[in-house]
């Protein structure tokens, strides 16, 4: 037997599709398409499935009833499905939480269109003010986005979570968008002469420059998830011995191979741009990680560990 | 040969349409496609069926009479059909460049989540923004919407928990809520939550009025937690005391020094996530109170240097 398209995502396209025809007699195939994103073809193909539907004894006067004349559409006797279904968890959590973020970025208009259609929705789904999306208000975040829409090369002054340093230097910003809980600007760093990835909430001043750059083509979102980190060739490589409770290292970081025994322990290789960055995770960590190898990288958590402690035995 | 989707669409309008539950027999005699085995077609409306609720059609399982054993089936209209509402074009745009900015990274397609709402109005906007999703999320979302109690596995535990409300906060889902075996209310992160939700029946409990999850959740990592809240001082020095100001919020600010450092007092109830929070700050940070929080820093950082690699 061939395998068949499951048949559930289509029953519930067609669910949605007669109510709203049935609504807006006469609509054009190619609007109806457009709206729920399918190609014409398979809307067509969703159509004629319908006039062999109804109710027993499927007798005409039973049954629902399309027409399509000259590429407009007409669906009578469907009462039954004059309206949608309910939305699902899945639907209601996504319209929700997508238009509770955008609302919370500055600059929003906390009581225009979306908002209303918020109130409408949450109405609806028999919710209140208890979904709550935070997306953060970093200090620069306006500045940036202004200055990627006008295309103005800024300088700022960025700290380093990686060096714990401090430095400046021009970029062009390509796109603004937040991403695992944070902001991030992708940029063009003149300092690097390379594409850059900076955290709104490491940016300690923003300057104009006065000088504009060539705006490129727009960053997508499936990408923000790689381009926010990912490990350059030439990064150290550490290879960690990680106890049962630091498993959670192994789902936050990249690692390149991840090991797990019987026990609940990992065995992982993460890349180490900075040193800095491998310090914190070792003092976190403490007794629950341990460096493996590069021999060089085994004495970063001890050495470290033996600096922070001379502040407490003053 | 009657096509699949054919005979799921007649069995919706049928199910929608009756007055009473119907027998299996009577819905297969009803419905055409059907084989005629009875173990055949017992087990083929048994995976329609699935395939129904699996889209989210509420087919109810109802007792025939109050005597007898036999059950029946059907769609209650109130449970089947969204409320109007009666959205304005422009709201119908507004919702649609929502979700064309903000994805909620394994939820349904953009156009998708807009089916029934009239699909898509207007112009889609450039990606703004991702959410990340986690398999218990909906669930929660649906006992959260439908205010039943859930019982699940966190860190080994099993919780009761009437969720009140739910939060995305620093790049995590939290639920908050009343938890019925500490009595109080406690705030979970929802993708630390062990195997699936279990949501017991709609209406059993009433959130507070107007509740705002982010003050339930209190707003720093060693606020989560189940121990007895001790307040911590910890001074920072001036190159990072701008950013910490900006996470702790003025008022945790104590004492301010000539040289630009400062002093936070920060209530904690989690010291596993405020040593992280110190550690992280490097040689930038100090545990200064109180004697016992400075003492299991010091024990920390020395077992640490001791340690052989």
């Amino acid at each position: 037997m061939s395998p068949r398209p499951l048949p559930g995502p289509r029953l519930r396209r067609v669910l949605a599709l007669v109510p709203w025809i049935a609504d807006h007699p006469g609509a054009a195939l190619a609007e109806i398409a457009g709206r729920f994103g399918v190609s014409e073809q398979e809307l067509e193909h969703d159509l004629e499935l319908l006039p062999l539907c109804g109710l027993p004894p499927y007798t005409p006067d039973r049954l629902i009833e399309v027409e399509i004349v000259d590429g407009h559409v007409w669906i009578r006797f469907a009462e039954y499905f004059d309206r949608p279904l309910r939305l699902s968890a899945e639907e209601g959590l996504a319209l929700l939480a997508a238009g509770r973020a955008l609302l919370a970025v500055p600059g929003s208009d906390e009581h225009g269109a979306l908002a209303t259609a918020l109130e409408k929705l949450a109405r609806a789904l028999g919710v209140t003010e208890g979904l709550a999306v935070e997306v953060g208000e970093p200090p620069y975040l306006d500045a940036l986005r202004r200055a990627t829409d006008a295309s103005e090369r800024v300088e700022i002054d960025y700290y380093s979570f990686g060096r714990d340093a401090t430095t400046t230097r021009q970029i062009d910003t390509r796109s603004v968008f937040h991403a695992f809980g944070h902001w991030y600007a992708a940029a063009y760093c003149h300092e690097a002469a390379d594409e850059r990835l900076f955290r709104l909430d490491r940016i300690r001043a923003v300057r104009p420059t006065g000088t504009s750059f060539e705006p490129p083509a727009r960053e997508d979102a499936a990408h923000f998830g790689h381009a926010v980190y990912h490990p350059r060739a030439e990064d150290p490589r550490v290879t960690l011995e990680l106890a049962p409770e630091a498993a959670w290292v192994v789902e936050s970081y990249p690692s390149e191979e991840a090991e797990e025994r019987p026990d609940g322990s990992w065995r992982a290789v993460l890349a180490v741009s900075e040193r800095a960055w491998l310090e914190r995770l070792l003092l976190q960590l403490g007794p629950a990680a341990r460096v493996v190898a590069p021999a060089e990288l085994q004495t970063v958590g001890t050495e470290a560990a033996a600096r922070l402690v001379t502040r407490y035995l003053r | 040969m009657i096509d699949r989707l054919e005979r799921l669409t007649n069995l919706v309008a049928t199910l929608l349409d009756t007055r009473r539950p119907l027998m299996l027999e009577e819905i297969v005699e009803l419905v055409p496609g059907y084989p005629d085995d009875k173990l055949a077609y017992r087990r083929q409306f048994e995976r329609d069926k699935e395939t129904l609720r699996g889209i989210g059609i509420p087919v109810r399982v109802e007792p025939l009479d109050s005597l007898g054993p036999e059950q029946g089936y059907r769609i209650l209209p109130d449970e089947y059909y969204l409320p109007p509402l009666e959205l304005t074009p422009d709201e119908q745009a507004a919702l649609h460049v929502a979700v064309t900015a903000v994805r909620l990274e394994g939820g349904p397609a953009p156009a998708e989540a807009l089916w029934k709402l009239g699909g898509r109005e207007g112009e889609a906007a450039n990606a703004l923004a991702a959410l990340p999703t986690v398999p218990a999320l909906p669930a929660m979302f649906d006992a959260y919407r439908s205010r039943a109690t859930v019982t699940f596995r966190h860190r080994g535990e099993l919780r009761h928990l009437d969720p009140w409300g739910i939060l995305f906060r620093r790049g995590h889902w939290y639920v908050v809520g009343h938890d019925h075996d500490r009595g109080d209310r406690r705030s979970f992160r929802v993708d630390r939550i062990e195997g699936e939700v279990e949501t017991g029946p709609a209406h059993a409990f009433e959130p507070p009025a107007r509740l705002e999850p982010g003050a339930v959740l209190g707003d720093e990592p060693w606020r989560y937690g189940d121990e007895d809240v001790v307040a911590a001082r910890v001074a920072v020095d001036a190159r990072q005391a701008s950013p910490v100001v900006e996470q702790v919020g003025e008022d945790a600010v104590v004492e301010r020094r000539d040289d630009g450092a400062i002093v936070v007092q920060l209530p904690v109830t989690n010291t596993a996530a405020f040593r992280s929070f110190v550690l992280g700050l490097l040689d930038a940070a100090e545990v200064v109170a109180p004697p016992e929080l400075r003492e299991e820093m010091r024990d920390w950082l020395e077992d640490l240097a001791r340690s052989a690699p």
